[in-house]
């Protein structure tokens, strides 16, 4: 099925400001998040950048705000949070 | 450019970093300098624990430990440096314990420990508790107080710094290069020791209990540099990773009293290893699961087995075994107990799987997980040069980047914790005394100039080819021909493929073209790390024409003594010729018999 993911992109090295980009690719129901952000990140735009090391829950490094909330991108999966996903950075 | 002067610089974070760094700066001012911000190592999913014969609950001996870590590397790990590990162990487990690690107690308030693959009681020949363990998260907690005691002893971070060079001057370490990830600057760290301690390159294989941050940068930056790299054809592949997923089943599990099953429901492990059945070593385990799943006995005829660790299973075999506890009792647990002793793998099967471990057998296949090989060194830490045991002045490697060997072809569990913890510390104590004695190098004329050309060659490619595909597909290959089971033609084969992807990635160029955090650049630097790590593993294991560990050949499934009872050592020069030499195995008691569990 198709996924939907909306990002917040700013890049500092060009942008005045943040603003959301919406990418759609093939996903199935146990891709965790961090399955899909890399699959753009390979194949629709390199210039996506976020943290991950561990991918299954224990690092901490793809921490971030997912469809409004804060959660690990690697212990979110497709079927936890729907095909429209929302990504953001976590709150400070 | 920026240039920083320290006595020592440590690379990596992990376990083999920090306790590197902690003991380096208590006697020479030290920088630790990690690619990730350093809790988000990989030592932190380290799960079952430390091993160490403390014997806090039954008799144990730091000689079994040493005789279990020898037979376990199926003779090729040097005697003389798992004897000194597995004396330090006991040192090794009290001082964590003392820097605040809060290992799980017995009631009586002893270290609670847990039997663990391959570690025995050498009287009897049954599986012996010597794993030491904080629940599941034995690494998590082992990085964090290690950490903790950095900080307190002011060991200067460089967070988010990725390296990717080595400078050496007059046959010399004098530093490192590194980019800032967070401006894409490049650093120069003049030092006058160098510790690598990047750990593993496990990113090469398709199922991975490893992290996206395995991607050999210590070993492949060594090498470019000229000098070689050790038994990179031994490979572990763990027997318990979720299935497709990959993600670590801890061999815990198993210690507390799970059982492998095949799709008709039996316990087959009793064929393969009728002494120890599921607590036979790795290497046994995995080739065991691989056979079942070829003879057709995997579950619903898919590429996987249960683990089941049910309370009902754990107990009836507990009984059929005449499995005991410390005091004589029969051994049982309760679905509360496993839960307290395994929450996070629990939690892994019920957030990826959907599967309760409690009431649910998890579906399970191996996974590549540790790498026995990599830069040579002596029980110091100190990096070696040639077959000769020639000590490079100033360079250190230790942990999982490191080849003491005291792994050899096979490492067991819980004593990879302990390499880097030992290893580590004595690589921190013997960087800082050579550094109270040794001048500095001279920088030389254009440091950061060849790390700057690898960069550059990347970003002037034409573009043509994707990163994402060769990744793909060298994990795919390097998984089917490259695995537990190796053959001649596979092997040769998957060499083709690895350097048919070499050329290709020469083409591969980032579109990001900025400064700022561009981890596509840096990917794609670990991703040609990653393919000069897989193409010199290929090499090696299709030279040795013999079985031993971890290595499997089914064109030579014996293990042959006469002519290879020796470590590798693998050179590339800068045009791609490649050398293999060779060096004995250090022998001090026990003498090489045939190995069975």
């Amino acid at each position: 099925m198709q996924a939907t993911l909306k990002i917040f992109r700013y890049n500092p090295e060009k942008d005045r400001k943040p603003s959301y980009k919406t990418y759609k690719l093939e996903a199935i129901e146990t891709d965790r998040v961090l399955d899909l952000l890399e699959k753009v990140k390979g194949y629709q735009d390199g210039t996506l950048s976020f943290r991950r090391s561990c991918a299954h829950g224990i690092c901490g490094s793809d921490a971030m705000r997912i469809n409004g909330m804060n959660r690990l991108a690697c212990k979110t999966l497709v079927r936890d949070v729907g095909w429209k996903i929302t990504v953001e950075p976590i709150l400070g | 450019m920026k240039t920083h002067q320290f006595d020592v610089v440590v690379i990596g974070a992990g376990g083999a970093g920090l306790m590197a760094g902690l003991y380096a700066s208590r006697g020479a001012s030290t920088a630790i300098i990690s690619k990730l911000y350093p809790t988000r190592s990989h030592t932190g999913t380290a799960q079952g624990g430390i091993g160490a014969a403390l014997g806090s609950q039954e008799e144990d001996h730091p000689e079994w430990h040493t005789y279990d870590t020898v037979k376990g590397s199926d003779y090729l790990g040097d005697q003389d440096a798992i004897e000194f590990m597995c004396e330090e162990a006991v040192k090794a487990v009290y001082e964590l314990e003392h820097m605040g690690l809060p290992f799980d107690r017995t009631p009586e308030g002893r270290i609670s420990q847990r039997p663990f693959g391959g570690h025995t009681n050498n009287v009897t020949g049954k599986p012996v508790r010597r794993a030491c363990h904080a629940a599941d998260r034995t690494g998590h907690m082992i990085l964090q107080t290690l950490y903790q005691q950095c900080l307190k002893n002011k060991v200067n971070f460089f967070d988010e710094f990725q390296v990717v060079d080595l400078l050496m001057v007059n046959g010399k370490a004098a530093g490192v290069v590194a980019v800032e990830l967070a401006t894409g600057e490049m650093h120069v760290f003049h030092s006058k020791a160098v510790i690598f301690a990047t750990g593993g390159h496990g990113r090469i294989w398709e199922i991975t209990s490893n992290a996206y941050a395995f991607t050999g940068d210590g070993p492949a930056v060594v090498m470019r540099r000229g000098l070689p790299l050790e038994d990179l054809e031994f490979f572990q592949f763990h027997p318990t990773g979720i299935y497709k997923l990959g993600i670590l089943i801890t061999e815990g599990v198993r210690g507390e009293g799970g059982i492998l099953l095949n799709g008709k429901g039996e316990r087959f492990m009793e064929k393969y290893a009728p002494k120890v059945k599921d607590l036979a070593s790795r290497d046994v385990v995995s080739r065991a699961i691989y056979m079942e799943i070829r003879d057709d006995n995997g579950v619903n005829g898919q590429n996987y087995v249960y683990l089941d660790v049910r309370p009902e299973s754990v107990n009836k075999y507990a009984a059929l075994d005449g499995r005991k506890n410390p005091d004589g009792t029969p051994y049982t647990v309760s679905g509360e107990e496993i839960l307290a002793k395994l929450p996070d793998i629990v939690d892994f099967c019920r957030v990826y799987l959907g599967v309760d471990p409690i009431t649910q057998p998890m579906p399970i296949q191996p996974t590549a997980h540790y790498a026995m090989g990599g830069i040579p060194t002596n029980k110091y830490g100190e990096a070696l040069a040639d077959e000769k045991n020639t000590v490079i002045p100033g360079l250190y490697a230790a942990g999982e980047c490191a080849c003491v060997s005291v792994h050899g072809a096979n490492r067991l569990g819980t004593n990879s914790l302990l390499d880097l913890v030992v290893f580590g510390k004595h690589a921190g104590l013997r960087a800082a005394e050579f550094a109270r004695g040794a001048e500095i190098q001279p920088l030389p004329e254009d440091p950061a100039a060849f790390a700057a050309a690898q960069f550059e060659r990347i970003r002037a490619a034409d573009g043509s080819e994707n990163a994402f595909d060769i990744a793909t597909q060298m994990k795919k290959v390097m998984f089917d021909d490259m695995g537990i089971f190796r053959s001649g033609k596979g092997m040769e084969n998957a060499l083709e493929a690895v350097r048919l992807l070499k050329q290709r990635f020469t083409h591969v160029r980032p579109t990001d073209s900025g400064a700022v955090f561009n981890m596509e650049l840096m990917n794609i630097w670990e991703l040609g790390n990653l393919l000069d790590l897989a193409e010199l593993t290929t090499l090696s294991a299709i030279a040795r024409t013999e079985s031993r560990g971890g290595h499997s050949r089914e064109d030579y499934p014996d293990r042959d003594d006469q002519n290879w009872l020796k470590h590798s050592m693998i050179w590339r020069e800068p045009d791609g010729k490649v050398t293999l030499k060779y060096k004995p195995v250090v022998m001090t008691k026990f003498e090489p018999k045939v190995r069975t569990y």
